[in-house]
């Protein structure tokens, strides 16, 4: 029993600790990445190749002044970040990340609860995360939040039926619920991801769905709706949504790790299984990338969005609007973006290249 | 330890219950109705119905529940208004009524349970064992109960196609 607990209180603790830095270094290698397609340079002065970057925002958040609404609903205010929070990092509570690991006071499964239903404990759990989106936008008794709120549960809901669907195909072919041994069938044959790509097509685009990323980001179109359901959010609450910080990835990126992490059990984990005990750090670091990193390309076509605009927003409607436009209105702004940031390839690039000469 | 959890999640539930039949504003009422969703689903882990508890969970509190909050926040409900509690005599109805029931299912928990659906004890343990968490739910569902299940289907897509022929006039 004392051993269970222990095992259990370490287990916790590295998984929560190696998602943690994951996502601070996945969002910079978004941020880089996104700049470099678009031909800037990105975040690359805290620390070699910005590497400090993800902590310096992390910090700056922390040290912001918490802010709230005067006609806001408090207690749901402040709980809604972490509704959205919690859930994203339940789900990692049951994913198998290396084989078990045999110790002097017996074998050690490599997952912190190996559920017989976590494939459907994954599904329940992500399903809440749209708690705090919803709540969000309605108790900051906010118009343009309230309307960010609404569509994104509409949008979540809609995709949880495909996510959900998709996942199906699996739970067929397993004939299993229990992700431990759903990897020990692709184990044993091959990888489900290439007998059921076209379900793997749909999961992934309901994912970048569920998570609210680029080609679905209208719960926070910019242009529209300032930010959307985290309009009247500050400090480490906004983090918590979206950021821009250590904990950046807290709201959606890693929410979209989640997925990530999901869709590797279909496609890698048969990889993840079989490594032995020793590998234990592999799997993070092979399967947090690619499929993230899949989605960079997504996130950077659109023009219009800057990367990691939220925290930035205030600065940038500062400069683009000039004088103290910290709320633009939305025509403005829809302006702005057409005329301003449409076009903002040559800009920017001068913009990047004026910071590092300053 | 299996009875403290038990009554812990028992008060929950029948708390956040009556906190959700209390509360005028609506928002509050749903949200504490997922809480007794979630105690609930503790419940169903305690009685060994794990495949039980995650499908309340994913139907109720992910699914349903947010609708409920989709659509109170679209008609913007949210704001508390006047309360349909008609002052004492209200109460007073509401409290013979109450008591009304409970003197009604007082038999109810004295009788003992049918032999036909008493458990020797160690059964499902087993009956997980051999068919798997879905299968034990899923067997007899498809098996002694199909006509039941089958009939039950056939409602529920009655009520989608009368929805969707309610919701869309011109298809």
């Amino acid at each position: 029993m004392t051993f269970f607990l222990v095992s259990s209180a370490i287990k916790v603790f590295v998984v929560f600790n190696l998602i943690m830095v994951g996502v601070a270094l996945l969002t910079l290698l978004e941020r880089r990445v996104c700049a470099w397609m678009q031909d800037r340079l990105g975040p690359n002065r805290v620390g070699p190749q910005g590497i400090l970057q993800p902590a310096a925002d992390g910090l700056k958040n922390f040290l912001k002044e918490e802010t709230s609404p005067a006609m806001a609903d408090k207690t749901l205010f402040t709980l809604a970040p972490l509704v959205s929070f919690v859930p994203a990092l339940l789900t990692f509570g049951v994913i198998p990340f290396a084989a078990p690991l045999p110790t002097r006071w017996g074998l050690v499964p490599m997952v912190v609860a190996d559920l017989p239903v976590g494939f459907l404990y994954i599904l329940a759990i992500s399903s809440l995360g749209v708690y705090g989106i919803v709540l969000a936008g309605w108790s900051s008794n906010n118009k343009y939040a309230l309307l960010g709120g609404l569509r994104a549960s509409a949008q979540m809901i809609s995709y949880e039926i495909a996510l959900g669907m998709s996942t199906v195909a699996v739970i067929l072919l397993a004939g299993n619920v229990t992700l431990s041994q759903v990897i020990a069938q692709q184990q044993q044959a091959l990888w489900f991801v290439i007998p059921l790509t076209l379900a793997f097509v749909i999961f992934f685009i309901s994912a970048l769905a569920e998570t609210n990323r680029l080609p679905f980001d209208l719960p926070e179109a910019e242009g529209e709706l300032i930010a959307g359901y985290h309009t009247e959010y500050s400090s480490m609450k906004f983090s918590m949504f979206d950021g821009d910080a250590v904990l950046w990835g807290v709201g959606h990126p890693l929410y979209q790790l989640g997925f990530d992490r999901r869709s590797e059990c279909r496609e890698d984990a048969g990889h993840a299984g079989r490594l032995r005990p020793q590998d234990v750090r592999l799997p993070f670091h092979l399967h947090l990338g690619p499929v993230d990193a899949a989605a960079v390309p997504l996130r950077s076509t659109d023009g219009a969005r800057l990367e990691g605009a939220a925290p930035a927003g205030p600065a940038v409607y500062h400069a683009a609007g000039g004088g103290d436009l910290v709320r633009p209105d939305p025509a403005r702004l829809g302006l702005w973006s057409r005329h301003g940031l449409g076009s903002r390839g040559p800009q920017c690039r001068a913009a990047d290249r004026a910071r590092v000469v300053a | 330890m299996t009875l403290t959890v038990f009554w812990i999640f028992g008060v929950i539930a029948m708390g956040s219950g009556l906190l959700c039949i209390t509360r005028k504003n609506p928002i509050a009422s749903a949200l504490w109705l997922v809480v007794t969703l979630f105690a609930l689903a503790a419940l169903f882990v305690l009685l060994d119905a794990q495949f039980i508890a995650v499908l309340q969970v994913l139907v109720y509190a992910g699914a349903i529940m947010v609708l409920f909050l989709f659509v109170i926040m679209l008609l913007n409900l949210g704001r508390p208004g006047p309360t349909d509690i008609k002052g004492p005599l209200g109460l007073l109805g509401a409290t013979v009524l109450a008591g009304a029931l409970l003197l009604l299912l007082r038999p109810l928990g004295e009788a003992p349970l049918p032999a036909g659906i008493q458990l020797p004890p160690g059964t499902v343990a087993t009956l997980q064992q051999q068919r798997g968490m879905v299968g034990s739910v899923a067997t007899p569902l498809f098996d002694t109960y199909l006509v039941p299940f089958e009939i039950a289907s056939v409602l529920l897509l009655a009520a989608i196609v009368g929805a969707v022929v309610l919701a869309k006039r011109k298809l």
